[in-house]
């Protein structure tokens, strides 16, 4: 298995490049100037409440922009990963060698993967200073975990446009189906899942309610999107890591918030799966 | 035993049948020279042997193995000089090579490999900056990384100068010397002439000559022309001299003929030219250049 040597070559090759300069120092603005909005000016309402904004409350404020910011990243620092070689030539230098395509795809996965950590850690390295000198009380551990979430997020997103990137045979269709499917995760997947749930109930919304089969289908449904399921993981740990958790044990398995772990550990494997297999049996 | 065995590979792209049918055997350790017009199917029938494309039927064996199902096992033992291929312009060459050597596992060190194909001195420069002849030659270096027992070069001449292209060949020939099998494809004939074995000749995806540069020669036959110097050239001698059995082609310049004959024919052409009246002060002969016999073969005129 030569995986290693591609990863390590592609994590050389794409670090160098000037567009993970910028969206380092992009994303880096970003969590310091997030920190700040959220404690500052908009702290959440329960901090209002209790006149202090914790880690947790800080936490809750960012997830949801950093479900938007993070898939950007990722889209930008993959996308190019498999089809920019094919565009180039530079894979019939790459397969020449003894790498299966196998290795190719995980070392590509690898390597992007390596990339968008360290601009993600340089970033929230940043972030976690200004955090701690505002924030009111503030737990390292809770901001930790959170980074560690949001790159496994990260990695989620590396998967999929490398999945991408290895299924289409041009840059600019890998970038056009990434960012696609971000847009389907972030804006469409609720209503899909709706639309889903209203077809199935006889094109109704008649007599849906919590509980029966339909309604457990659409809250199926919801947390398989990738960026629900960060958002969900995210909060389930942090909740529990302050203690202040609502336990809900009586809800079946797929509806409990740990279970955006297992979605969000799909959503790795499959596209890569799915993007291998087709890499595998074509033309050069 | 055959390094490379293709036998009945066919592929074709939409309707374009690239392959058919073709048959070749390189045998270990010799230099073998692949010709053919562009668009012949020399590139395609590299890129089945590398696995970059799979035939739609035909077995193709490398170095005894199944060129699909054993890819990655042919490609540890090959060192492979792409075409249309490009490099990492991020990396420095010292890491491209150090890329082959951690891919294949050998241990090398990558810089006697750079010494060796002339680029020792741009080891650290990133290859983004780099022409296309030093492109290739960082992609030779690749390509010798771990002392193949095969070396595949697709159109290894392309953007070298002349002074590349003699230090390519000294490459291969101290390979070859080393026991290596060196299979080399080029759409110039002249560029194989001097270091290969045996060349053999595609033409539209099928395999129409394999023979010794001698060899063909000698097949295609004719192949030499008479030239002679006479005093004055007498009325009716080239329809005389063509009459003549054997005598396919004859030119006038001047005091000069050049007649394009079989070798048993050229003394009667001398001594018919004189029964005419001419006076022979001198004659020679010629032999056919090798690109009237590359085109010979591939522009269907045997």
């Amino acid at each position: 298995m030569s995986w290693q040597a591609v990863a390590e070559k592609d994590f050389r090759d794409a670090i160098r490049s000037r567009l993970l300069i910028v969206l380092t120092l992009l994303f880096t603005l970003f969590s310091a100037g997030a920190a700040y909005l959220v404690t500052e000016i908009d702290p959440p309402q329960q901090a209002a409440f209790t006149g202090e904004v914790t880690t947790v409350l800080l936490i809750s404020g960012l997830v949801s922009a950093t479900a938007v910011f993070i898939p950007i990243v990722s889209i930008a620092v993959a996308y190019r990963s498999l089809a920019g070689e094919r565009d180039s030539g530079s894979l019939k230098l790459l397969l020449s060698l003894p790498n299966s395509r196998l290795d190719v795809v995980l070392g590509k996965f690898v390597g992007r993967s390596g990339v968008v950590a360290v601009a993600l850690f340089v970033g929230f390295a940043v972030g976690i200073v200004v955090t701690a000198s505002l924030a009111d009380a503030f737990s390292p551990l809770e901001y930790v975990v959170f980074v560690g979430i949001s790159m496994l997020f990260a990695f989620v997103f590396i998967a999929i446009t490398v999945g991408v990137s290895a299924f289409t045979s041009s840059t600019s269709r890998a970038a056009y189906g990434a960012f696609g499917l971000f847009v389907v995760f972030q804006f469409l997947w609720s209503s899909l899942a709706q639309g889903v749930a209203y077809a199935v109930n006889g094109f109704s919304f008649e007599g849906i309610e919590e509980g029966d089969a339909v309604f457990e289908l659409f809250q199926v449904l919801t947390i398989l999107d990738p960026t629900a399921a960060y958002q969900q993981g995210t909060l389930w740990v942090v909740r529990r890591l302050a203690d202040s958790g609502e336990s809900t044990p009586d809800l079946a398995f797929y509806l409990q918030d740990w279970f955006g772990f297992i979605v969000m550990a799909l959503w790795i494997v499959v596209p890569l799966a799915i993007g291998y297999t087709r890499f595998e049996s074509s033309d050069l | 035993m055959a390094a490379i065995e293709l036998d009945g590979v066919e592929k074709s792209f939409g309707d374009v049948r690239a392959l058919r049918g073709l048959d070749l055997d390189v045998q270990d350790g010799e230099i073998f020279g692949f010709l053919g017009p562009n668009g012949a199917g020399k590139s395609t029938t590299i890129n089945v042997l590398l696995d970059f494309i799979r035939p739609d039927a035909g077995s193709v064996r490398v170095l005894g193995r199944d060129a699909r199902d054993d890819s990655v096992a042919v490609r540890e033992r090959t060192g492979v000089l792409p075409e249309g291929f490009d490099v990492y312009d991020r990396l420095t060459a010292r890491e491209h090579v150090q890329f082959a050597i951690d891919s294949k596992g050998a241990d090398d060190d990558p810089y006697p490999l750079l010494e060796r194909v002339g680029l020792a001195e741009d080891a650290g420069r990133k290859a983004g900056g780099f022409s296309t002849g030093m492109r290739q030659r960082l992609a030779l270096a690749m390509a010798l990384v771990g002392d193949p027992e095969l070396l595949v070069l697709d159109e290894p001449s392309s953007g070298l100068d002349p002074n590349g292209a003699r230090e390519l060949r000294e490459i291969v020939e101290r390979e070859a010397a080393d026991g290596t099998t060196v299979f080399f494809s080029s759409h110039i004939l002249g560029q194989v002439e001097a270091v290969c074995d045996r060349v053999g000749i595609i033409r539209e995806g099928e395999l129409v000559a394999v023979d010794t540069i001698e060899g063909l020669r000698e097949n295609v036959g004719g192949g030499s022309t008479l030239v002679v110097e006479v005093d004055s050239v007498p009325e009716d001698a080239a329809h005389r001299l063509k009459s003549l059995d054997g005598v396919s082609e004859v030119t006038v310049d001047g005091t000069t003929l050049r007649i394009t004959c079989e070798d048993d024919v050229k003394m009667d052409a001398v001594s018919e030219l004189e029964t005419l009246g001419a006076d022979v002060s001198d004659f020679s002969t010629e032999e056919a250049p090798l690109e009237d016999l590359f085109a010979a073969y591939t522009e269907g005129e045997q």
